[in-house]
């Protein structure tokens, strides 16, 4: 039997960017909030100094900060006649655990979705006509327009300091900046960081083509900067340690570098971490959340009455909690029904290796950070003509290598032996003068029929709860995008002077053991209907009034950019409505 | 913070122990006000309040001194175990002379040497303040000291060498704020416990007067105009950043100041902040260079690389730091204090800095106790005190290895 | 850290800063590994 707690006005589920910014807004507009976490407090520099940071074996390999297998896991199978089999460790994408959640170990790309991304669905059927979609692409419009964003990806990339350089400032375009990208009200906290040679090559080589490269914006910051709410960051040291790793010295944007300490503070704030929430509970009709059920590590059941839930515990997460609690409808792909597990998306990256004359070229790989880089965002979403292509889509290319770290850092070309001194020499030779970019094209994933979450038929958790069931695979127009934009990054790579590049398109099937980000979204989209979404515009759940669900399981497809910036401006929009609209008046926040 | 509800609770038990002395009017807001502010500047629950008791100045922990530890005594109002029975004058002689109820003689870790400078009217407001905190019956026996020193007789020839009381008299020709910074400083704040040197009484060796002391695992700086390892180069700008939100763009709060500064100083008004930061820039300058003599060059070599390694990604190649997050290490008093506790203690254990509301961040250093060994913390403590123009004497590995020893044995 | 200082690797270095705008330079650092310094 739960031991009940005494009652909050609101309850918060996962305390990473979502939970946290939204933890921030109510506790300041005078709710009572408590968080609860899976996973443990995180302390960066009490855990991670300068001096255990640079771990390469530990965190990147061992994955040390990362949620663990066998906590929880998820079934994978490409398609319905397949039988899902549980992943044991964690390979296309990570998950992450505790305070700060992804905020803590992601490398801060800071992007801004296009305004035509928000009205996707009605844009390219515009331009391209409806028979130019494949059949079975769901894509649809967001309900909600990029203008209507604006303020909030401003809010977060104040709260981080984030370091950029505008393109757009109120229609004006301004040079060195994104020239795609939606208007911005005023130009980035803190100005780019510096680059290094390779990425400088890169930048240069695509003027000399014809693209208009620009600086990636950084969550590492350039400079120290205060942030609204006083807390200050340092500034960033190009240690090559981002991704996968905490920053040892403040200088990269997360939960525990902007909000945290302020929250902390607060009295009508209390977090509970390493208690894993296994059920939203609600009343007898189903139609009103009234708390959550948690575990703690003693294997002991609590009930935290709420009279408002935010889940906040990361896409997968969100839907699979939503399964489990019984709120809306399960996705059946078969009939096309229900709205939870619907239109689950991931990303679809791919990269070109260039080697260099290794007697001209030094790159020193190693000196990096986690969002350094020179992009061109001419083939990103609908930024180009698709029509002769026969593909819709895109995504930016970039040289965006972020570290050289030497155990993930062995580019060789291709004839290479896999081991011995032959392929030690060819490590040696390239090391320094290989452009290798992770993801040198980062473009959009589109959602279709078959793609979904669902709850697994045979597998289940410690409690006897049935894990995540994902089905995914690539479609043929992701493939023929990517392969696209691949052979497009191909050429500026040949155009820096390499004097090979080998092209690594994204092929099919989904795999689910190679890393691709961790940038997976849908299975609870917004919309402007409960026939085709979860929740209303304000992620207010269309069946649970009093439920939010954040983060970018919202997300109706993805797009050819990072989504933190993008979860973060919707998790402050939320905010806004609940704080201006739905405190006042409890209720659904929109008539259907 | 307590309800309204507790507040009404205990003037009930204030008012069920009226005694004919009594001369304050227990609903007079403002002075209870004044008075609260007041026992802020005293910060009495620094001593006075037992850390995660709940117990607001229910006394009971353990105060540490030269000469053995005692215990802070309960000043709530209960009538038993509190001072909730003593008349008003016994309270002011308790600030003003050092002498208890029934006159039995306290010991100066209740600084009565300072707090003696305070005004009557000051000392009753306090009193009015303390009579509306909850009553908690708790007895503590203070007095926890080894033999000779638990006979109190023996204070009395303490007093005829330390103890000069008296209430502050302003100084004609000084400003109205450096008088009130000096009735603060010298008095209710009573800075000098733990920043004037002590005599091998434990008494304030009053020709030192703020140039440094040792104490508690730490060495609370020199707060004197010294250029070098005092606060010559603060601004009257800096004190009062520095003591409004434990962080000024030299320097961060960590330790026993970061508990006086969350618990007391951020609270003062600024004006307040302003008179005491006029009252210690008026102390006499002292801008000679410390006589360091010959610094072993390897030592400074390998102090370098140890920096360039560990320290450098936050307090910068140039130790200038960045404000508000990583102290500036160039110029810095505490780095070039003469005893270099402190400097050992950060290094060694790592701190966590002064968390306040206008600077909430509290960036924390980590410790390095635990990969340096002694002649490493040596080298880079060396280094750092005397690089980018520093100038402190050098440490070396027998010093490093007392301190690591010392501060094993503490419990805090 | 064989195998760091044959590939050029400079080992556990936390503040490039002033490295890099020195571009198609050897970073001159002497390698350190995640344990020690050879200099101390």
């Amino acid at each position: 039997m739960a031991k009940k707690l005494p009652a909050k006005d609101a309850v918060i589920i996962g305390l990473g960017w979502t939970g946290s910014i939204l933890a921030h807004e109510l506790c300041d507009a005078g709710l009572s909030v408590t968080a609860i976490e899976r996973g443990p407090w995180r302390d960066p520099t009490a855990e991670f100094t300068p001096s255990v940071a640079q771990d390469e074996l530990r965190f990147r390999i061992r994955h040390d900060l990362f949620l663990r297998p066998s906590q929880t896991s998820l079934t994978f199978r490409n398609n319905r006649d397949e039988t899902a089999l549980p992943v044991r460790t964690w390979g296309a994408f990570m998950l992450g655990n505790g305070a700060g959640g992804g905020g803590l170990h992601w490398n801060a790309e800071t992007w801004r979705f296009l305004p035509s991304d928000f009205v996707l669905q009605s844009h390219l059927t515009q331009r391209y006509g409806a028979k130019f979609l494949p059949e079975d692409m769901t894509i649809q419009d967001w309900g909600i327009t990029y203008e209507d964003l604006e303020p909030h990806y401003d809010r977060f990339e104040y709260l981080c300091g984030t370091s950029g350089t505008a393109g757009n400032i109120n229609g004006q375009i301004h040079d060195g900046g994104n020239p795609f990208e939606g208007p911005r009200s005023r130009p980035y906290p803190t100005p780019a960081q510096k680059q290094p040679f390779s990425h400088t090559l890169f930048a240069k080589a695509a003027r000399e083509l014809g693209y208009k490269p620009f600086p990636q914006p950084s969550g590492n910051l350039s400079q120290a900067y205060t942030n609204p709410l006083g807390v200050t960051l340092g500034p960033c040291t190009y240690c090559g340690f981002c991704e996968w790793f905490a920053c040892a010295n403040y200088s990269k944007a997360s939960p525990q570098t902007t909000i945290l300490p302020v929250l902390v503070r607060k009295s009508n704030f209390e977090a509970r971490t390493d208690c894993e929430v296994i059920r939203i509970n609600l009343d007898n009709l189903g139609k009103r959340a009234t708390g959550v059920t948690f575990v703690d590590t003693a294997g002991e059941e609590w009930e935290q009455p709420a009279d408002l839930v935010l889940l906040c515990a990361f896409q997968l997460f969100n839907v699979q909690l939503l399964l489990l609690s019984g709120i809306g409808q399960p996705y059946e792909p078969r009939t096309g029904r229900g709205q939870i597990g619907r239109n689950f998306t991931h990303q679809t990256v791919s990269t070109a290796i260039g080697f260099f004359d290794k007697a001209k070229y030094n790159f020193n790989p190693f000196i990096s950070s986690g969002s350094i880089g020179m992009c061109i965002d001419e083939f990103n979403g609908d930024n180009f003509d698709h029509g002769p292509l026969g593909f819709v889509g895109g995504g930016y290319l970039g040289q965006v290598q972020t570290n050289g770290r030497p155990m993930e850092t062995t580019p060789v070309p291709p004839g290479t032996p896999a081991w011995g001194s032959e392929w030690k020499r060819a490590v040696r030779d390239n090391y320094l003068s290989t452009v290798y970019s992770g993801a040198g094209v980062h473009a959009s994933s589109y959602a279709y029929r078959n793609n979904h979450l669902d709850l697994d038929p045979t597998y289940k958790d410690r409690f006897g709860r049935p894990l995540m069931r994902m089905t995914m695979d690539f479609h043929e127009n992701e493939l023929k995008m990517n392969a696209y934009l691949t052979d497009r990054y191909a050429e500026i790579l040949e155009h820096m002077g390499a004097k090979q590049v080998v092209k690594q398109p994204r092929k099919g099937p989904y795999d689910i053991t190679s890393y691709q980000t961790s940038h997976l979204c849908g299975g609870a989209i917004m919309g402007t209907t409960p026939g085709d979404s979860a929740l209303n515009v304000y992620l207010q759940s269309w069946d649970v009034p009093n439920l939010f669900v954040q983060g970018a399981s919202a997300f109706p497809q993805n797009a050819g950019y990072n989504p933190t910036g993008t979860v973060a401006a919707l998790a402050y929009w939320s905010a806004a409505a609940i704080r201006s609209q739905y405190l006042k008046n409890p209720g659904p926040l929109v008539h259907a | 913070m307590h309800s309204s509800r507790t507040i009404i609770a205990s003037a009930f038990i204030g008012v069920a122990t009226l005694l004919p002395a009594r001369a304050i009017d227990i609903q007079d807001f403002d002075l209870i006000q004044r008075g609260k502010y007041l026992a802020d500047i005293g910060d009495c629950g620094a001593c006075h309040t037992l850390p995660g008791s709940g117990a607001m100045l229910a006394g009971g922990r353990p105060i540490e001194t030269p000469f053995g530890t005692l215990l802070a005594p309960n000043i709530t109002p209960d009538p038993e175990t509190g001072i909730g029975a003593w008349i008003d004058d016994e309270f002011i002689n308790s600030l003003t002379k050092g002498t208890g109820r029934n006159g039995a003689h306290l010991y100066p870790a209740m600084p009565y040497t300072y707090m003696t400078r305070i005004t009557r009217e000051d000392a009753l407001a306090i009193r009015a303040y303390l009579n509306t905190i909850p009553a908690v019956h708790n007895p503590v026996q203070p007095n926890q000291l080894p033999f000779p020193f638990d006979v109190r007789a023996g204070l009395v020839a303490w007093d005829e060498l330390n103890f000069r009381p008296g209430e502050f008299k302003p100084i004609a020709g000084k400003s109205p704020a450096w008088n009130r910074g000096a009735y603060v400083v010298e008095g209710l704040a009573h800075c000098g416990l733990c920043h004037t040197p002590k005599n091998a009484a434990g008494g304030d060796e009053t020709s030192q007067r703020l140039k440094g002391y040792a104490l508690q695992g730490w060495f609370a700086p020199d707060i004197t105009n010294n250029k070098w390892r005092g606060i010559g180069s603060w601004s009257v700008e800096d004190i009062v950043t520095y003591l409004k939100t434990g962080h000024n763009r030299f320097s961060a709060a960590s330790g026993p100041m970061a508990e006086a500064i969350m618990d007391s100083t951020s609270k003062f008004t600024d004006d307040d902040l302003k008179a005491i930061a006029t009252y210690l820039k008026d102390q006499p300058v002292e801008n000679a260079a410390e006589e360091v003599g010959d610094l072993d060059a390897g030592v400074m070599k390998s102090g370098n690389a140890i920096y360039a390694d560990q320290c450098a990604a936050c307090h910068g190649a140039d130790g200038s730091g960045v404000e508000g997050l990583f102290p500036m290490l160039k110029g810095s008093p505490l780095v070039q204090s003469v005893d270099p506790a402190s400097a050992l203690h950060v290094l060694l254990r790592g701190a966590r800095s002064a968390a306040t509301d206008l600077a909430p961040t509290a960036p924390a250093m980590p410790a390095f106790g635990w990969m340096l060994n002694d002649d490493q913390v040596a080298a880079v403590a060396t280094y750092v005190r005397n690089a980018w123009g520093n100038r402190a004497p050098p440490v070396d590995a027998a010093m490093v290895g007392r301190t690591r020893h010392a501060l094993e044995q503490r419990n805090d | 850290m064989a195998a760091w200082k044959m590939i050029g690797f400079p080992g556990t270095h936390y503040d490039y800063r002033e490295w890099v705008d020195r571009h198609n330079q050897p970073v001159t650092l002497t390698a350190v590994s995640i344990k020690a310094h050879p200099n101390r």
